[in-house]
């Protein structure tokens, strides 16, 4: 998994050089297997300018002539890209800079002296778009290092199996929190629902209740496709996601973001506007977002509508209600679903996705609605809907939170570390669990949190309280 | 293929500092007395708590080169303490008896010992090779 940590800052602040923030997490056995460091390579000279006028090239198809504005002087470039216009504010390579393996240098093409090249994203290295130049957020200060406005740090993190609540930056920023004593900060958004609620406009029936224990529908109308704010797309780039279009971008970063895999449908797509949670019939099949037709089995669990399939649930949606760019009304998914069902679907399928490692992992049932909300908000806001009041929520019977008799003695009889009762409540609070020291004796009750499913008895509390102890405590015999 | 050398231990006293202390032995014996071992959080289905165990890269003496990815240290295998779940299910009450257990990955050890850079050799049934040991 990888996370831009100017992402992850969002969520906590982080207190120490990104060089000691991955030691620590991975001593604490959150393991950062490679530090990726954006713009480290562009230098002093390769600066945000703006294109203070444009020219046709006379005799040529595609060049123009750019006058650029670096705030300081203004340089003439001869640029083949199609998407500049008056006023965009770009990178721009003077002379003297490197652009990966390319020099600039000062030319002479056509008549015109050329002092420099204005770059896209796949020229910078933070995209695979080279279809014309990077456009920079119309905000951007002029004749700033590059690196300073687009420079990232992003970790790699190797996530084990038994922590599918890594698998989100919140959850990671809840580590770097804990470890690093600092607050947590997790998005509360706030929605302004109108018209006719969501209750009335789809109807939910979950029919394998084993395989989804919780299914969670929100709907938002009047919604215009279009690309997604610079920023979104950058950090979806930044951690390892193409762009597509707002709706599309937003329940991608909500996933990096609150680690809940969403889906979202075409509303007027769903047929009888009913969504049906089953096992596939024999002989039953799909086509996936991904143009593939594919044979279904009756061990795999389906998203259907009355007259057919519409997803392969956790892995992929179907290509007949997809969102598109005619799409107004989205029906968003924000669902929970039995990690060894999606596993195996995956596997027969031969289709691994982000959904579906994900789901594989087990994730938190109370995270759907957070997701989805959180969903509404970013839509509403960068693809200017109606956010219907309220949610579709199947959850026939919500998991007990899970308690623990733990002791100090636990600690010391698996580890031979002496800890105190203070250290121990301290420990495991940051992480998230409700701790309730008794009074008389060194034993506490210990209320496991319900984004913590791999914690189940004493050992795992062990093993929580020696990640929280920094420099290696249990002393060698 | 795969190939692994297996440690288990069960007692009524054994804790996660005679893992510790059993495993740094062990590296030293292998790697040389001056060797540094560090300790990682890690995850396995059969242990709880579960580490990593690093000694400092043999190659570079801990200065950071390619075999150990320029981070001065060299993962040699994964260990912890016995899982309850282990212990019951072979009749053992883990609030009596607890244990340790590791695995290491021998073609790992001998690669570092003898600064061999192709894994194939072990398998390649070259005299020449075999007969240097």
């Amino acid at each position: 998994m990888k996370v831009p940590l100017s992402w992850l800052k969002e969520y906590v602040d982080i207190t120490m050089p990104p060089e000691a923030l991955a030691h620590t997490l991975t001593m604490a056995g959150l393991e950062v297997e490679a530090i990726e460091y954006i713009g480290a390579d562009w230098g002093e000279d390769i600066i945000t300018a703006q294109i203070a006028h444009l020219e046709k090239v006379a005799g040529s198809d595609h060049l123009s002539y750019a006058r650029v504005n670096t705030g300081t002087e203004e340089l003439g470039i001869i640029c083949g890209a199609p998407n500049i216009k008056q006023g965009d504010k770009v990178p721009l390579a003077r002379v003297g800079a490197k652009v990966g393996d390319l020099s600039i240098g000062e030319k002479k093409t056509m008549g015109y002296h050329s002092q420099g090249m204005l770059c896209s994203p796949r020229e910078l290295g933070i995209g695979n778009d080279h279809s014309g130049i990077y456009i920079l957020d119309p905000a951007t200060p002029l004749g700033q290092k590059l690196v300073d406005v687009l420079g990232e740090v992003v970790f790699e993190f190797a996530i084990k199996a038994n922590r599918g609540d890594l698998s989100s930056i919140i959850g990671i920023a809840r580590e770097v929190a804990a470890l690093t004593k600092q607050e947590l900060r997790i998005p509360q958004p706030v929605l302004h629902e109108r018209g006719r609620p969501t209750a009335e406009m789809v109807k939910v029936t979950v029919e394998d209740t084993d395989l989804c224990p919780r299914y969670s529908a929100r709907i938002i109308s009047n919604i215009e496709i279009g690309p997604s704010p610079e920023w979104m797309g950058r950090r979806l780039l930044a951690a390892g996601m193409r762009p597509i279009n707002n709706v599309v971008d937003i329940t991608n970063y909500v996933m990096l973001e609150f680690g809940q895999p969403l889906h979202g449908f075409d509303y007027d797509l769903v047929r009888h506007h009913h969504i049906i949670v089953r096992r596939a019939r024999p002989g039953e099949e799909i086509v996936t977002l991904d143009g593939v037709k594919r044979k279904l089995t009756p061990d795999m669990l389906l998203i259907a509508d009355p007259e057919g399939p519409i997803a392969i649930a956790g892995v992929m949606g179907g290509a007949i209600s997809e969102v598109n760019d005619n799409t107004t009304t989205v029906l968003l998914e924000a669902a929970n679903f039995q990690a060894a069902s999606v596993r195996r679907t995956s596997v027969e399928l031969g289709l691994r996705t982000d959904a579906s490692s994900r789901f594989e992992k087990r994730l938190d049932p109370e995270l759907t609605v957070a997701g989805a909300n959180r969903a509404m908000q970013l839509m509403a806001e960068h693809a200017g809907g109606t956010v219907h009041p309220g949610v579709v929520d199947c959850y026939p019977s919500p998991p007990q939170p899970r308690t623990i008799t733990f002791s100090t003695d636990d600690v010391e009889w698996l580890t031979a570390v002496k800890v105190t009762q203070h250290e121990v409540v301290e420990a495991l609070s940051w992480l998230g669990f409700i701790v309730v020291p008794d009074e008389h004796s060194n034993s506490m009750q210990v209320t496991v949190p319900t984004f913590r499913p791999d914690v189940v008895e004493s050992a795992d509390l062990v093993e929580e309280v020696l990640r929280m102890m920094h420099d290696q405590p249990a002393g060698s015999r | 293929m795969f190939h692994q050398v297996e440690g288990l231990l069960i007692d009524e006293y054994c804790t996660m500092g005679d893992l510790k202390g059993c495993l740094e032995r062990l590296a030293r014996a292998l790697f040389g007395e001056g060797r540094q071992v560090r300790f990682r959080g890690s995850y396995f289905p059969f242990t709880e708590p579960s580490a990593e165990m690093d000694i400092d890269c043999p190659i570079c003496a801990g200065v950071g080169c390619r075999t150990c990815k320029y981070t001065g240290w060299i993962e040699m295998l994964g260990c912890g303490m016995v899982h309850p779940h282990v212990l019951r299910g072979v009749g053992y009450d883990p609030a009596k008896y607890r244990g340790f257990a590791f695995g290491i990955g021998p073609e790992r050890v001998a690669i570092l010992r003898h600064t061999i850079e192709e894994i194939r050799l072990f398998s390649a049934n070259d005299l020449r090779f075999l007969k240097q040991f």
